[in-house]
């Protein structure tokens, strides 16, 4: 069964891990005995039952009612299989939400309703970068509504200014599509069947739009053959890693970078030879001419050749500030060189002059030391991303446009 | 339970087991001759063209089942594994919480430093628990094997890159994604041979496997892998129901983990 991939994302205390708990309860999804211990912990500190308890396991989290990292829970609705991803709405854990919402495909964002919540610069932030990681359908959960009576001019009013900034937001990051659905996470309204607190909502419930949105995005887009090098495995061949298109005996092929020109003779997957492989295959391969292959580099049919330079333009994301960047593409690392253009500014969604800032999203020239193969984002997603660290670790990621 | 695509997940547990060869100077595995590992070991031998490229690992504090040292000899023998057995003693007085942590980390740490291993293989598994859905598929412990939980490494993508600090190491976890019931899919597929100890008599089997000491079975008429198959599309008990260390505090899984527990 495929497993569609959620990330929930919004500000911290906005009720991501209430939410995704009470899904699981909702959906039976978890056993009691999971249920009973959150409950448990939930009366040793003296709170009531606390739902996000089923996700945060750690003591810290518990006791500071805070998600630390990600987590992930698997659930069933209407014969589709779904993982939610859990993930920490901090400023100061942003590497672990970039983690968590990496491997995503649909976003709900979480923006409480309650007085004095409401959107913030996170919940913005977090919008902009699933934005920017690609999620074009991006379901809106107006949450808390319980605490605001059910009221309907409590949702509007979260509608009306997101849908705004979502407008114009449009232009420098492409459009998506956003629904939003009014709900209480902690009282289970609208989240898999319709609330009669709110008889004023009449559109689906948050799990129907998830549904609809995780299981309509349709197939991925296939290009032509694009396989990574992973590396040489010890004289029996090439690892690499199809990521479209197909490999088969006897192909002609391209290694890039360095136009290496080879024919296919090998292929092995799982063990056993095969005549071709497929997009999210790891075969070994043998190639000849025999040459060593670079890690990163990327193998294509000789006449549909991927984008090969050291120059490129870039939405970069920045979790801190580098010092002497690296960054990794698809196993390739090379120095680079980034030059900031205009930021986009977290308060309209515009892109406006800046200066290289923490957490800040960037317009950017990036010029590396050694020439990589790699696609535009919107081309082709796996080889159109990478991550930018320097000798203190994680630093940001970027998409290539 | 949920039923995941074999394929994908045979890929990926590939893909980042390569990785961690290539990336790695020296790898070992810990196999504890449970369903996890030995399914590692069986994905292994496809990623490294029939033959497990790494040592594997056997804590043994003399106490696993005769079924689980006679399965240990057939496999290691069947499939020509590189096997370390590192004796751990068993004090009587010690148990559960205290026992994981003494004996079976005490003999891992020993193992670890006399080898230089400087990335180890666990079959571990998100749904098994939930402090194990918070891991990430490669992750650092540092020299006295503690797990720095609230300072993860970014893991984006397939960009597996952690490394692990000086006299430290990393826990390499290829089966995160697994549920239970894919690994039992899996077996079935791959025919790969299994502990007796899974297959019902008289009304009971053991579900998750540890040591005589802290293993209870579960009441199951499974008497093949298809009937395991089929018991666990409706269970709605834990895997680790019968694993005493895990319940004799809150945040124990937490705490053997932290402490370098497997």
């Amino acid at each position: 069964m495929r497993i569609h991939k959620i990330v929930m994302l919004g500000n911290k205390d906005h009720g991501k891990s209430t939410l995704i708990g009470n899904m699981l309860m909702l959906t039976k999804s978890i056993s009691q005995e999971r249920i009973d211990e959150a409950k448990r912990i939930s009366r040793a500190l003296g709170i009531p039952f606390e739902p996000g308890f089923l996700l945060d396991s750690f003591s810290d989290e518990r006791e500071k009612a805070m998600t630390i990292d990600t987590s992930r829970a698997q659930l069933v609705y209407k014969n589709s299989a779904f993982e939610l991803i859990d993930v920490p709405g901090h400023e100061e854990l942003i590497t672990n939400m970039l983690t968590g919402a990496s491997s995503a495909g649909t976003a709900v964002l979480m923006v409480s309703a309650k007085h004095g919540e409401g959107i913030s610069k996170q919940t913005k932030r977090h919008l902009l970068i699933a934005m920017m990681l690609g999620m074009r359908n991006i379901v809106v959960a107006v949450n808390k509504m319980d605490s605001e009576g059910y009221k309907i001019e409590s949702f509007g009013e979260v509608r009306n200014r997101l849908s705004a900034f979502i407008s114009s937001a449009h232009e420098s990051m492409g459009a998506v599509n956003a629904e939003f659905v009014p709900i209480s996470a902690y009282n289970g309204d609208n989240l898999i069947s319709k609330s009669e607190n709110m008889e004023w909502y009449g559109g689906p419930t948050l799990m129907e739009l998830i549904y609809r949105y995780a299981t309509g995005t349709g197939k991925r887009r296939d290009i032509g053959l694009r396989a990574v090098v992973q590396g040489e495995m010890q004289g029996n061949g090439l690892a690499c890693k199809v990521v479209s298109g197909r490999l088969f005996t006897g192909q002609r092929v391209a290694v890039n970078p360095g136009r290496l020109l080879c024919t296919v003779n090998r292929i092995i997957r799982a063990g056993r030879s095969v005549p071709q492989a497929g997009a999210g295959a790891s075969p070994v391969i043998n190639l000849s001419p025999y040459s060593i292959m670079q890690r990163g580099g990327v193998i294509s049919e000789a006449t549909d050749m991927p984008m090969v330079g050291r120059n490129f333009s870039a939405f970069i994301f920045l979790s801190r500030i580098p010092k002497n960047p690296s960054i990794k593409i698809n196993g390739a690392e090379a120095k680079c060189h980034i030059r900031i253009g205009r930021e986009l500014d977290i308060n309209t969604g515009r892109l406006k002059e800046g200066r290289a800032v923490s957490l800040g999203i960037y317009r950017a020239s990036i010029k590396t030391l050694d020439e990589l193969a790699f696609e535009k984002f919107n081309t082709l997603t796996e080889l159109g991303r990478f991550t930018i660290y320097d000798s203190a670790g994680f630093s940001g990621l970027g998409i290539i446009i | 339970m949920i039923e995941q695509n074999l394929s994908e997940l045979e890929e990926k547990s590939i893909y980042i087991m390569r990785e961690a060869k290539m990336k790695f100077k020296n790898i070992g595995a810990l196999w504890s001759m449970g369903k996890d590992s030995t399914t590692m070991l069986a994905i292994a031998r496809k990623a490294f063209m029939g033959k497990v490229p790494f040592p594997v690992i056997h804590i043994d504090n003399s106490i696993d089942f005769p079924e689980t040292y006679k399965f240990r000899d057939y496999l290691a023998k069947k499939w020509d594994l590189d096997l370390i057995v590192a004796k751990s003693e068993i004090k009587p007085e010690i148990s559960g919480f205290s026992c994981c942590g003494a004996n079976k980390t005490e003999a891992l740490k020993r193992v670890m430093a006399e080898y230089g291993f400087d990335a180890l293989i666990v079959s571990i598994r998100r749904d098994e628990h939930s402090i194990r859905a918070k891991e990430r598929y490669v992750s650092p412990r540092d020299k006295d094997f503690v797990w720095d939980y609230k300072n993860q490494p970014a893991e984006l993508w397939d960009d597996y890159s952690s490394k692990a600090k000086k006299g430290g190491h990393v826990r390499v976890h290829p089966l995160l994604d697994w549920n239970e019931i894919d690994i039992w899919r899996y077996i079935k597929k791959e025919h790969i041979p299994i502990n007796a100890l899974y297959i019902s008599r008289n009304g009971y089997r053991y579900r998750s496997l540890g040591c005589t000491h802290c293993t209870v079975p579960i009441k199951s008429d499974a008497g093949n892998v298809d009937e395991i198959i089929k018991e666990l599309k409706t269970t709605n008990v834990e895997e680790r129901s019968g694993r005493e260390q895990d319940k004799e505090k809150e945040y124990i899984m937490q705490r053997l983990r932290s402490l370098g527990y497997m």
